[in-house]
């Protein structure tokens, strides 16, 4: 009790030094706090949108109807959900007022959607079409049954044998189908009206979907797992019934949210890291300050014992109180942000903490005094009153036994990193790799900086005397300065890792400048219907893009093995491996990919018949999926020829940007005469326009299938755009965080170097030679460490991108250059800030300190 | 070189008592090339007009001339100026860099002047207080003795006119500090400095010409 | 283009394409399991080894590119056509006149290239509609009968709808679904080379 009592009186009586101490490393906490809290709720935001997107958290999709006992069965393991709907589907000839067309019927009951909803044109009520024979359909759809007219709605549509009436027409509908082919309009029934249409019978196809909801939180992936088990079918080998989830919704979306959910364990990773540094330098700094007094301690008969308690009494009550301090100032700031950067975050997004947040902070802040501290306990154990009478240091060097204890007390630090990487991230892989390369850099830098500040005896030989010094000043001081450097460029190496990962990101989720979306999409194209369509295209409103061949063909052999029999990767696939694939050919790559491994194709048409194989170029994730390497030998099949090829290049395609891309591309020179339809887009057109374009498309060539590509655009670029919104300002955030630890840093440097400046100001040091040394000194740590930990941020991100981002990496010179500018202006004005300090100070303050 | 102090008066707040007048209207005339002590029991505001002396606190009304200049009127930047050419301190804690040598302790104030020939002067103080063989040591080598004449050293390479002297030998043992105070008079004598030293050792006040007491605020 | 059809040239054995879409293709399974690919094996174990089966068919297909790609296996002189192409056009609510037209025009120019053509006969699900499904179901029996041709009345005779004979899509059939066509197609087959 009395050692707690003295802990905390010398706290109260240093009031200064241990408020500087806490607001620093609340500061570095708040940053982790801001970064962690944006991260969940963008997880959460990202994950309502792909709830949304499914209208439920989970979907069964079966093409039979589930018996009632086979429901009972569904129900039971998916106990404790919510809500639920239902909902079936098929294809239809609907009759109107004077023609027929192709429609889907959406039978819905009163409980869909789960999430989402209708846009109506009037005020109507989802559940307004229950009970009666009413239809929802937009008022294209109508039109093309020959309703035209308000007038026109009391004509009834026919469908199967019973005729309804349209209740009303939707803008916008709950279900989105992100696949990209709609082969016909939506049209929205009650499900208790199927009954006397006559459509569902022996041989029908129809899609029976089961809609759930559940609480947040309820971890679906054991649920997923029964049901698959549950409704397996032996004779088949495969579940009888599919079941989705948010996070299959779309290979696309899902590509683009895996990364970003890596992207954002990053952050929140560096954002970890970065407050970790902040206490653990702080911590060893209070630690060091304090060695005399534990001298002293010791001198009046306290055993080490009592010191460790003292010391980690009072690391723990700072670290406390920091922590606390973090969570409160994050409480008042956080909700205050999307005010703030309204613009910059996407909207509706609702900031909040959570527990689990609030929890890591407090231990960083709370345990972290102590493991952070643990190397420097050793020190406690060098300490010898008996120095306290020389007047010098009090510590000693080196015996063996304080060797080994210091290298046996990083253990529980290296645990620590690596189990904090591990949590964050996710997999224990990813964790391992972060807590390595997190030590790599230290190492890294520890190295360059050594050889810096060595370096440094050269300029203070200057006969400049602020060079002179400033450098003597560093090279002298090598240790405190090699500490600060490591640990500003640790910080600026970690801050600038995100942009430089971001802008590789912002290149597949950004559509490239120049590209155009495509409003409507054209597939089975035949060969000789092309050159009419260009003709027809070129009278009309609209661009004709990117019109591709397509060639059916199989793959036969892989490196002279059959490929039906070869297993794959993903087992996820319920149907058989496919066999049948689309080829296609084009003399250079659209702007939408890009060739990630291996050399680009030959410019030169290959020969046919010539015994060299031709050049394949894959799509990257599909020769992932299919295990197919670069420098394997494909045998296809093109319609009754076989040809022989070779993967000579992976591609990487952006999905999201609405191109006609395809996983095989062969050499030019292939496929010219093989028998092929074409896809193209159409762009530049009046999106009021399309469906004009498109019944007279239809018209003319009825056999060509028009996608309306454009409510699948616009969800897909509403997701992306809103995704790297976000990850811009995480990028932003996270520099911003990490420049405030580095100004902690800098600015506990500052303090610890003011008896100096204050020293140099009794001996007569004017004020601007005074701040130029300052500058010079902290400046040039600043700088030099914010180049090196540049240069190193570029190889590691290119790592990363390379390892989580399938290679997505972009150069981000200016991002770069901003951050060098920041962390070294940072360290010069905390440097010169400390400087002005002691030049408003009485130096008399010096004769009264011991 | 002639010092004048006039009316000079300083008070500290302290928590707890409030208002302290640790000087009241003292005066007091120092002649060129002679040496004085100022003594007094502890808290008796010694230190306190050692630093006003050496600009390193400002009173709060009197003057203190030096040559004919006030430094009570200088600003920050001449105030350092004027102390780096005119007045060598020197401390009881010595106060080293503790990363640099003996030497470049020595010759840092030259530095700060931006004089030329600093090497030939630093080596000819080494060898006046008998530590050119230290003289690569870092003060955490050297011992308190030796420290302290490092510091007498830094005090005088720049040929101030005055040197202040606060409790020069409160931290060593009796002999090292016979030593250094030897030392010291040595110097100012052979040199002609006037010296202003603070101490409650009465046999180092004697080795002074005169002796200032320090009481209840003023010096009799 | 030479050698390219090497393995159908230079060969007296009758030459039998089919031309279909994904059901004739084998979609999802193996296309050894295909029904075309069976009714080889059956006519190998009947003693018939003159025969040469070809398969030529696409996924997702519709009668609009029949005529192309009959061109393009007229290079290979097949001596017997199997159209089985329709499908497609139905699910996707295309217009029968197209159907019948495009349809129409390949069968003449398969005879007039000396091919016997079996028109494989489609049917749509009900949930098109009686209707569509009539029509459609009708533009088969009108074909066979101006172009004076065998038709096989229902391709998925005993497959269509039924869950056991059908991959879990409801669409495409399983391997017992394929020997069922066989077992349907065979007959068709047999007669045209049984009696030339």
């Amino acid at each position: 009790m009395f050692w707690i009592r003295t802990a905390f009186k010398e706290l109260i009586t240093h009031k200064g030094f241990s408020l500087f101490f806490i607001l620093n490393l609340a500061l570095g906490l708040a940053g982790f706090i801001a970064i962690q809290s944006f991260r969940e709720s963008l997880d959460r935001h990202m994950d309502e949108n792909l709830k949304e997107i499914l209208t439920a958290d989970l979907v069964l999709i079966s093409y039979n109807s589930l018996t009632q006992q086979e429901m009972q069965q569904a129900d039971r393991i998916l106990a404790g959900y919510r809500d639920k709907a239902r909902l079936v589907t098929f294809f239809s000839m609907a009759r109107g007022h004077d023609r027929s067309r192709l429609v889907r019927v959406m039978a819905m009951d009163g409980a869909y959607p789960l999430y989402g909803g209708f846009t109506f044109e009037e005020e109507t009520d989802s559940k307004d079409i229950q009970g009666n024979p009413g239809l929802f359909m937009t008022r294209d759809t109508a039109r093309s049954l020959g309703i035209k007219t308000d007038s026109d709605r009391g004509k009834p549509v026919k469908l199967g044998e019973k005729a309804f009436l349209i209740r009303d027409f939707f803008k916008d509908d709950p279900d989105k189908n992100l696949t990209g082919l709609e082969l016909a309009p939506k049209v929205y029934m009650g499900l208790d009206q199927l009954a006397g249409t006559g459509l569902i019978r022996f041989g029908s196809r129809v899609r029976y979907l089961y809609y759930y909801r559940f609480e947040p939180g309820v971890n679906l992936e054991g649920k997923i797992r029964d049901l698959k088990q549950h409704f397996y079918d032996p004779v088949r080998n495969q579940p009888r019934l599919n079941v989705y989830d948010a996070r299959d919704v779309n290979q696309r979306l899902g590509r683009l949210s895996r990364y970003f959910t890596r992207y954002m364990g990053l952050v929140s990773i560096i954002a970890l890291f970065l407050a970790g540094m902040v206490a653990a330098y702080l911590f060893r700094g209070f630690l060091t300050l304090k060695s005399k007094e534990m001298a002293i301690l010791m001198a009046v008969g306290a055993t080490r014992k009592y010191i460790y308690f003292y010391v980690s009494c009072q690391l723990l009550f700072l670290g406390t109180i920091s922590a606390g301090l973090a969570v409160i100032v994050s409480m008042v700031l956080l909700p205050v942000f999307p005010v703030i950067f309204k613009d910059l975050i996407p909207a509706h997004l609702n900031v909040g903490m959570s527990f689990d947040t609030l929890a890591v902070a407090l231990v960083v802040g709370i345990a972290g005094s102590l493991v952070f501290c643990l190397p420097l306990f050793v020190t406690i154990f060098s300490i010898r009153p008996l120095t306290l009478l020389q007047g010098h240091s009090v510590t000693r060097r080196g015996s063996k036994r304080k060797t080994l204890w210091q290298a046996l007390s990083f253990v529980p630090v290296i645990a620590a990193l690596f189990l904090m990487s591990v949590m964050v991230s996710g997999t224990m892989v990813d964790g391992a790799l972060f807590a390595g390369g997190f030590i790599l850099a230290l190492g890294v830098f520890s190295l360059i900086g050594a050889l810096v500040f060595w370096a440094c005896r050269f300029p203070a030989a200057s006969k400049q005397i602020p060079v002179k010094i400033a450098f003597r000043n560093l090279f002298r001081n090598k240790w405190s300065s090699l500490s600060c450097f490591v640990t500003i460029a640790m910080g600026v190496f970690l801050i600038a890792l995100v942009p430089q990962v971001r802008k590789g990101l912002e290149t597949e989720i950004i559509r490239p400048k120049g590209l155009k979306i495509p409003v409507l999409f054209l597939a089975d194209i035949q060969e000789a219907q092309k050159a009419s369509l260009i003709r027809f295209m070129k009278a009309q409103e609209g661009e004709l893009t990117r019109i591709s061949p397509m060639v059916r063909g199989r793959i036969k052999t892989v490196n002279g093995r059959p490929f039906y029999g070869r297993r794959d990767k993903s087992e996820k696939r319920a149907r058989g491996r496919r066999l049948a694939f689309i080829f296609s050919f084009r003399k250079t790559l659209d702007a939408s990919e890009k060739v990630v491994q291996g050399a680009p194709m030959s410019q030169t048409p290959w020969e046919f018949g010539s015994n060299t194989p031709f050049e394949i170029s894959l799509e990257r994730s599909f020769a992932d999926r299919h295990d197919l390497k670069i420098g394997d030998a494909l045998e296809v099949d093109i319609q009754g020829i076989f040809l022989t090829g070779k993967v000579v290049n992976l591609r990487q395609v952006k999905w999201a940007s609405f191109q006609p891309n395809f996983f095989m591309l062969f050499q030019d020179g292939v496929l010219n005469d093989a028998p092929k339809t074409y896809v193209a887009g159409i762009s530049n057109l009046d999106r009021s326009r399309r469906h004009e374009l498109k019944n007279e498309i239809v018209d003319r060539f009825p056999n060509i299938s028009v996608i309306d590509v454009t409510q699948t655009a616009q969800t897909i670029l509403g997701v992306t755009d809103r995704l790297s919104l976000s990850v811009k300002f995480m990028a932003w955030l996270a520099i911003a965080a990490g420049l405030l630890s580095i100004f902690s840093i800098s600015r506990h440097e500052a303090f610890k170097n003011r008896n100096q400046i204050n020293l140099l100001k009794v001996l007569g040091t004017d004020f601007n030679t005074l701040q130029l040394i300052t500058l010079l000194e902290s400046g040039f740590v600043g700088f030099a460490a914010g180049i090196t930990a540049l240069c190193l941020s570029v190889a590691v991100s290119f790592g990363i991108s390379w390892y989580f981002f399938d290679s997505l990496w972009q150069p981000a010179e200016g991002t770069l250059f901003l951050i060098l500018c920041l962390s070294t202006v940072t360290c010069m004005a905390t440097g010169l800030g400390a400087a002005w300090q002691v030049m408003k100070a009485r130096p008399v303050q010096l004769l009264g300190q011991g | 070189m002639g010092l004048e102090i006039n009316h000079l008066c300083k008070s500290f707040y302290s928590p707890g008592t409030g208002m302290i007048q640790v000087l009241n209207d003292v005066n007091l005339e120092i002649r060129p090339g002679r040496t004085y002590a100022v003594i007094g029991q502890s808290g008796s505001g010694k230190t306190t007009l050692l630093s006003l002396i050496a600009g390193l606190d400002r009173p709060d009304s009197g003057d203190i001339i030096l040559d004919g200049e006030n430094l009570a009127a200088m600003n920050e930047d001449r105030l350092a100026r004027f102390r780096a050419e005119n007045i060598g301190i020197i401390f009881q804690q010595f106060h080293l860099m503790p990363h640099l040598t003996a030497q470049e302790n020595i010759s840092l104030p030259l530095e700060i002047l931006k004089v030329p020939d600093i090497e030939r002067q630093t080596h000819a103080m080494l060898e006046m207080v008998g530590l050119s063989p230290r003289r690569h040591h870092l003060p955490g080598a050297l011992s308190g003795g030796e420290c302290q004449r490092v510091a007498i050293a830094r005090a005088l390479i720049v040929k101030p006119s005055l040197i202040l002297a606060d409790e020069p030998t409160g931290n060593l043992d009796t002999a090292t500090g016979e030593t250094v105070a030897d030392l010291l008079f040595n110097l100012v004598d052979t040199e002609n400095k006037s010296l202003i030293l603070v101490t409650h050792n009465p046999a180092l006040a004697d080795r002074c010409r005169s002796t200032f007491t320090l009481e209840r605020g003023g010096l009799s | 283009m030479p050698g390219m059809f090497a393995r159908a040239w230079g060969n007296p054995k009758i030459k039998i394409l089919f031309l279909g879409d994904s059901i004739t293709a084998g979609y999802g399974i193996a296309q050894e399991d295909a029904y075309p690919a069976l009714l080889g094996q059956k006519l190998e174990s009947l003693g018939i080894h003159h025969v040469e089966i070809m398969n030529g068919s696409i996924s997702g297909s519709t009668t609009a590119s029949a005529l192309s790609r009959l061109k393009w296996f007229q290079k290979a002189a097949p001596d017997i056509l199997v159209l089985a192409l329709g499908a497609n056009d139905g699910l996707r609510g295309l217009s029968v006149e197209n159907m019948e037209e495009n349809l129409g025009q390949t069968i003449t120019f398969a005879k007039n290239n000396n091919m016997d053509v079996i028109l494989a006969g489609m049917q749509i699900p009900p949930n098109y509609g009686p209707e569509y499904a009539d029509a459609f179901k009708q533009v088969f029996t009108t074909l066979a009968d101006d172009h004076g041709i065998a038709l096989i009345p229902f391709l998925l005779e005993g497959v269509g709808g039924r869950p056991d004979m059908n991959q879990p899509d409801g669409i495409h059939p399983n391997r017992a679904g394929h020997q069922q066509i066989a077992k349907t197609v065979l007959p068709f087959i047999l007669k045209r080379i049984q009696e030339p």
